[in-house]
């Protein structure tokens, strides 16, 4: 029995995922409910950023939907993502092309 | 300790605060790992550990906030919380906001709660006493936010 993916779309988004190598970015989501002080301030305790830089960053999830808070190696972007869902922040991570 | 006091008449907290305590009730039923879910979800040992360590947490926040929730003086229009428990309950009363907003206000579209651009006196008892309830916990959140620097 073949292992092999049938869709090469689909392995090549595989294989896409499993490269180390690559940066990943940490993407915080827009939501409706989180209130913007609360969001500056998470920035600024998760990253350190000051508050131009974190306003900056939420202003640009509530008016464009999502900002990219951050690119690395995936090890830390997986670490940023659990901060942020911990804060109850939709985020999601991905490849940096 | 933190102390404050609110805004809100103490007729409408207490008429709102038996729907702010079944909302609360709703939080630990909540299937969290879809609205919060591991990106690596080809490892699956990673998700299992991801979602059990977010979970702890998120029991965490809940007892700060159940704190919070039933101190004595709260129906009166004042907020009491140890130093230490801040953190742990603005989360929780994130995630409160959340449950409160998909349970009592699912006939508001996003844009008309994040506006405030919709007629209350249109709304049915229920929304109107979740919305209330929806900007209480706002109040309270963005008081201990204020509190903590």
């Amino acid at each position: 029995m073949s292992l092999s993916l049938p869709i090469p779309a689909l392995k090549e988004k595989l294989e896409e995922e499993l490269d180390t190598s690559k940066p990943w970015k940490v993407i915080v989501l827009n939501d409706p409910v989180n209130l913007m002080s609360y969001v500056v301030m998470v920035f600024r305790k998760i990253f350190g950023f000051n508050e131009t830089k974190a306003n900056k960053h939420m202003m640009e999830v509530h008016e464009l939907g999502k900002s990219v808070l951050w690119t690395g190696e995936r090890e830390q972007a997986e670490s940023y993502v659990y901060q942020l869902q911990r804060w109850k922040l939709q985020t999601i991570m991905e490849v940096d092309d | 300790m933190i102390e404050f006091q609110l805004q809100a008449d103490s007729r409408i907290l207490r008429a709102i605060l038996p729907k702010i305590e079944e909302a609360f009730a709703l939080m630990s039923k909540h299937p969290w790992h879809v609205t919060f879910p591991c990106p690596t979800v080809e490892d699956e040992d990673l998700a299992s550990a991801w979602d059990d360590s977010l979970g702890q947490d998120f029991s965490e926040d809940r007892i700060a906030l159940a704190k919070l929730l039933r101190g004595k003086k709260l129906p009166h229009g004042y907020v009491e919380l140890e130093e230490e428990a801040a953190e742990s309950a603005v989360r929780g009363l994130s995630e409160l906001r959340l449950i409160v907003r998909q349970n009592l206000l699912a006939e508001i579209t996003d844009g008309q709660l994040e506006r405030g651009n919709f007629d209350l006196e249109k709304c049915k008892g229920p929304v109107k006493l979740g919305y209330f309830s929806y900007l209480i916990l706002a109040e309270i959140q963005e008081n201990l936010i204020s509190c903590m620097g």
